[in-house]
């Protein structure tokens, strides 16, 4: 990230306490133009996160920016669209009305866009919103949101109901839409293959701590899975492995501080190294179940 | 019209047009609320008052109940909710929701007001205005407690 990039969404401290789970101090920084994919096991904090930067819960601690101004401010919110699991439109209602009703809020809404993008999505204005499935309200929540051009996109789980079809069209329009109109994108995904593809950041959330923010390559960079014989485990202690997968021959690892084996060639030689995907990343950095 | 006050109407109709099982069960109540009423008017004024003023409680949980419900995700207060994702602070929810009171309580009077009004024209006229005097101010203060609570827990 360069010093002169504008910052579209900047989360600082924030905190959020619920009865049986709390959000602890997250810190996000992302600039206009990229995106930033959001990872975590189920009830990790990524829709708590997506919802507290939505100022649909409130939060209990923080600051959340978007494009400089507080996210509860209206100017704030006209340059946010968001893409969420039921989003918040009415169900009884069309989705001709249910655009008509909230369009109004958005200064950049244009009609013409919203009707070019239901006919793309293969949507229908007269569909009753309750009976499109998880798909269509993703594709339906992503029309509105692109029709008022916002700054920000945030989506919450966007891919999971989606066809692969529509799931390939749906990351090379996040790729226009960041190249054209230099918006900044964050979504959460199970979907992780998706991130590969097109994420330049992840944040990986873990009962409701922040793992890591960087970017897509320096997590490739500095964290490759280490395969050895059982007998070498104990000559990587040094480099704090973080959590270690038996595998018919030994084991496989990632290091928290994987220059160590990095400086060591003698020791180096005796491992085999391979990048990553983030799904593994995923599983080496989360706590294990059992 | 100023467009605030046209949008904050929008918002009231989409709450109070929300559901016709909802709209069908408060014309019932209605019917039982007529009957009590009747028996009120009949009794001694004490015993009337405190039927009425029960009826009146029931009465009021349940527009409160119409006021905030929603079929987005069956949960209440879910329009004031569905708000703070949009950039919007023209819709004035607690307005919106005396406004919507307001509308319940007049239709509810009204529809036993106005045919018991002539039925009781020569039975009893003070006991029936003591009676519906005790169902508005019940049906007020619960509204406005119910309201204001539901603002506050938002």
């Amino acid at each position: 990230m360069l010093d002169t990039e504008k910052i579209s969404l900047e989360v600082r401290n924030l905190s959020k306490k619920w009865s049986d789970f709390t959000l602890d101090n997250i810190n996000i920084s992302l600039p206009e133009g990229y995106i930033m994919g959001l990872i975590g096991k189920n009830g990790s904090g990524k829709t708590t996160l997506i919802n507290c930067i939505l100022d649909g819960v409130k939060k209990n601690r923080g600051r959340i920016l978007i494009n400089g101004v507080d996210h509860r401010r209206v100017a704030a919110k006209n340059d946010i669209g968001f893409v969420l699991e039921e989003g918040p439109f009415f169900m009884d209602k069309t989705l001709a009305e249910n655009a008509y009703l909230f369009s109004r809020f958005y200064s950049n809404w244009s009609d013409a866009a919203f009707s070019n993008y239901l006919s793309i999505f293969e949507l229908k204005d007269f569909m009753r919103y309750a009976n499109l499935s998880k798909g269509m309200k993703a594709k339906f929540q992503l029309a509105f949101a692109l029709s008022h051009k916002p700054k920000l996109l945030i989506m919450d789980e966007p891919t999971g109901g989606m066809d692969p079809v529509f799931r390939r069209d749906f990351l090379n329009i996040l790729q226009d839409l960041v190249c054209e109109l230099n918006t900044a994108v964050l979504f959460s995904t199970h979907i992780t293959g998706d991130l590969d593809k097109v994420a330049d950041f992840v944040t990986m959330l873990d009962e409701g701590k922040q793992v890591f923010t960087m970017t897509k390559e320096e997590l490739m960079d500095n964290y490759p899975i280490i395969r050895g014989r059982k007998e070498d485990i104990h000559l990587i202690k040094e480099g704090r492995p973080m959590r270690v997968r038996k595998t018919t021959n030994g084991f496989e690892t990632i290091l928290e501080n994987y220059n160590i084996l990095a400086r060591n060639s003698s020791l180096s030689e005796r491992f085999t190294k391979s990048r990553p995907s983030l799904e593994e990343l995923m599983y080496f950095f989360s706590e294990p179940l059992f | 019209m100023n467009s605030n006050l046209k949008l904050q109407l929008e918002f009231d109709e989409v709450i109070f047009n929300k559901n016709d099982r909802m709209i069908i069960c408060f014309g019932l109540t209605n019917i039982l609320y007529f009957i009590v009423m009747l028996f009120g008017c009949i009794m001694p004024l004490r015993v009337g008052l405190i039927i009425a003023s029960i009826q009146a409680s029931f009465i009021a949980i349940i527009e409160l109940s119409l006021i905030a419900y929603t079929r987005y995700d069956f949960k209440w207060y879910s329009v004031a909710r569905m708000l703070r994702f949009y950039p919007v602070q023209k819709v004035n929810i607690r307005i919106s929701r005396y406004r919507i009171l307001l509308r319940y309580m007049l239709i509810e009077l009204a529809l036993t007001a106005c045919p018991m009004i002539a039925f009781f024209y020569y039975f009893d006229m003070m006991k029936f205005t003591a009676i519906l005097a005790t169902v508005a101010i019940t049906m007020g203060l619960i509204g406005i407690i119910g309201i204001e609570l539901s603002i506050r827990n938002q």
